[in-house]
């Protein structure tokens, strides 16, 4: 029997169904799972976006592409808060991007002790389905407690960050790097549910952002001025 | 006076005399264990006690008593200042409570209020019932008074500033407790009851027998005019109260205080009777004024707004205490007042109902919570106007206010607008797409004339970039 089993190649023991696969188990489960739009992602998420996750967005630069990464998610949901943005947002933006503008909230606080206090009380509301928050730094007990609100309340959270070079554990339950160079858009799994960590691979936000001119190479550009 | 005079009328008013209303209002602020201090209103002028509190009596004072003896009587007894205005004003909320069950109340101050009750015997059957009625709202109020029919008002007043308990649709009854009232109980001058006692005239009783011609050719016009007013043959008309279009309640603290969570104790009460208030009305409110007076007659001001309308006590509490957390008192504080002037109709919104199903708050509670603690310029949303100038095509909308909405042509905008434009030099970017010329605002002083580009800068990130006269710019970021 056991020499049997052997003797197939591994293809048809997952055909089969004999080989265990944590990516499949999460598929089946009753977890609600809101598509992030990205095919690609949605694989390596298991789904999509986790109702009631905390998730982080570690930022090589700020405004490469993370907020078109999440825009078809914004797209569907009543409610968004923005919590301490680093710049303004541009409600014309929104509307060529098809948010709904009065269904956006921004929130800015003074000290980070106010933005995590604001951020619990917007949890515990339930009436906002998804959460963006800037946030430096958070140490382990502040994302554990939001992980539980948000867990509690099923609102999704985005914690933005810049590049965290430490590798220290956070109850978050997705950590993601974005990072944008020549080629394109890239997303890096940190972190995820039932899975490894995936280096970085091409995430399509570009779609969502004014088309790019094709370029051969950058540096035979003609630079301005124009 | 003659029966037959009174067997034709009834017993058709009603008095109420407290006369502890101060002190009694007083006690229900401070703590059980504050309220077993013998505590004491006194006149300042005369020097003497006015209003007692139980342990005080125990302790054998009694109102009138100098204040010299009572301090030799009772060493711990707790003295503070009578204050009519602020009795006066008192009595306005309690002939206000009164009013829901009662449409004509005449006030007279600063510790009667006189109702009118036979207009109401169709709607409570029987005197009993209005009686059970007003003592339910006497308790609730912790108020020690007296309650007492009459077929005329002043019969009425006198019968319950004489500390007379009855109740009744008898008219003879009443006649009965009259009779036996001594003239120091009456309204009149102390030089008239003086002269009357000189006659022999001690009780009311004597007073009514003798004939009216006689005593007011004695006794002149005014003593005539008093026994028709006391047999209910004049009625002389009385200003009924008419509850004010706004809520206004000022309390003192009895004690200067800076501490939020002790204000908050009498806070409470005043939001309850806020709640009262409104909720008899059928309306509600987006703001309070909250007023802390200190010695010196000046005040702190705080102003609270709510995004959502409120008219609930527990509401309203946190949001004033999460308020308070903010703005701490500098100056203790003397009395405290809330003031709610903007007053709108409640009704439910069903699209709000929709919203609380999913949560426990609608987003307008939860606006108005975090309102209250982070200030009201840290919590918006963003509005689209009809300006061509990048700048001015949005508008903060604070979380109390209605956004209008505008139709305006989706145009290429990115997501994030730098408030302030910064100078770049623009080899460091390449361009992707441009120019859109935008040239407004000529008829303002802010003419603008500028052209827009998409470029990318050194991270390949979308950037918007102008040019003007004065060279380029970056404006915003796509993504």
């Amino acid at each position: 029997m056991v020499s049997t089993i052997a003797a197939q190649p591994i293809q048809e023991l997952l055909a089969k169904g004999l080989v265990w696969q944590g990516q499949q188990q999460l598929e089946d489960s009753a977890q609600r799972y809101a598509s992030t739009g990205y095919p690609e992602l949605d694989k390596t998420l298991g789904g999509g976006w986790l109702a009631g996750s905390v998730n982080e967005l570690q930022l090589a630069q700020n405004y490469s592409g993370e907020l078109a990464l999440l825009l078809p998610l914004l797209r569907e949901v009543t409610g968004t808060v923005w919590l301490n943005p680093p710049q303004e947002p541009y409600a014309p933006g929104w509307h060529h991007q098809q948010l709904a503008i009065n269904q956006q909230y921004v929130i800015r606080t003074e000290t980070e002790r106010d933005a995590l206090w604001a951020l619990q009380q917007t949890l515990q509301a339930g009436c906002m389905p998804v959460v963006l928050a800037w946030f430096a730094n958070l140490s382990a007990t502040a994302v554990r407690l939001i992980q539980q609100c948000a867990q509690q309340h099923q609102v999704t959270v985005f914690v933005f960050t810049c590049e965290q070079s430490q590798t220290e554990a956070r109850a978050y339950t997705n950590r993601l790097l974005l990072e944008r160079s020549g080629k394109g858009f890239f997303v890096q799994v940190l972190k995820r549910r039932y899975g490894w960590p995936l280096p970085p691979f091409p995430c399509a936000v570009d779609r969502h952002l004014p088309k790019r001119r094709q370029t051969k190479a950058p540096a035979q550009v003609v630079h301005g001025p124009w | 006076m003659a029966p037959g005079n009174l067997l034709r009328q009834s017993n058709k008013w009603l008095f109420l005399h407290a006369p502890q209303l101060l002190l009694d209002f007083q006690l229900t602020l401070q703590a059980p264990v504050q309220q077993q201090q013998p505590q004491a209103l006194v006149c300042q002028q005369r020097q003497c006690l006015l209003q007692l509190n139980s342990a005080a009596r125990q302790a054998g004072l009694h109102p009138g008593q100098s204040l010299a003896v009572a301090r030799s009587l009772c060493a711990e007894l707790e003295i503070r200042p009578y204050q009519e205005l602020q009795e006066r004003q008192l009595l306005r909320q309690l002939a206000h409570a009164f009013y829901q069950d009662i449409a004509q109340i005449a006030l007279f101050p600063p510790q009667g209020l006189l109702f009118e009750v036979r207009s109401l015997q169709r709607l409570y059957g029987s005197l009993g019932q209005l009686q059970q009625r007003l003592q339910q709202r006497l308790q609730h109020w912790q108020l020690t008074a007296s309650l007492a029919s009459g077929f005329s008002p002043l019969a009425a007043q006198l019968l319950a500033q004489a500390g007379v308990n009855i109740v009744t649709g008898e008219v003879e009854l009443v006649t009965a407790q009259l009779n036996q009232l001594p003239l120091s109980k009456t309204t009149l001058a102390a030089e008239v009851q003086k002269r009357l006692t000189g006659v022999g005239i001690h009780h009311v009783a004597a007073l009514l027998a003798l004939p009216a011609s006689s005593l007011s050719q004695r006794f002149g016009k005014s003593m005539s005019y008093y026994l028709a007013a006391l047999r209910g043959q004049v009625q002389a008309p009385q200003h009924y109260y008419r509850p004010p279009p706004y809520f206004y309640q000022r309390v003192d603290l009895l004690s200067e205080t800076s501490d939020w969570p002790r204000l908050v104790f009498v806070l409470k009460r005043m939001l309850k009777n806020l709640e009262d208030f409104l909720c008899a009305r059928q309306l509600c409110t987006r703001e309070l004024v909250i007023d802390a007076h200190h010695r010196n007659k000046e005040y702190t001001r705080l102003h609270i707004r709510f995004a959502h309308d409120s008219w609930q006590q527990v509401d309203m509490l946190s949001l004033c205490q999460l308020h308070m957390e903010r703005q701490p008192l500098q100056t203790p504080a003397l009395e405290l007042s809330l003031k709610v002037t903007r007053l709108r109709p409640l009704r439910a919104e069903p699209q709000d109902m929709l919203t609380t199903e999913h949560g426990r708050w609608t987003p307008a509670e939860l606006l108005s919570r975090l309102q209250a603690r982070l200030g009201e310029t840290a919590v918006y949303r963003l509005a689209l106007t009809s300006e061509q100038r990048p700048d001015r095509a949005q508008q903060c909308v604070r979380a109390s206010q209605k956004a209008t909405m505008v139709t305006v042509q989706a145009r290429v905008r990115p997501l994030w607008l730098l408030t302030e434009p910064e100078p770049v030099a623009i080899n460091e970017f390449t361009r992707q797409w441009g120019p859109e010329r935008i040239d407004s605002g000529w008829w303002d002083n802010h003419h603008l004339q500028r052209d827009y580009y998409i470029g990318l800068d050194a991270h390949a990130r979308q950037a918007w970039l102008f040019r003007d006269q004065r060279g380029w710019f970056l404006h915003g970021w796509f993504g």
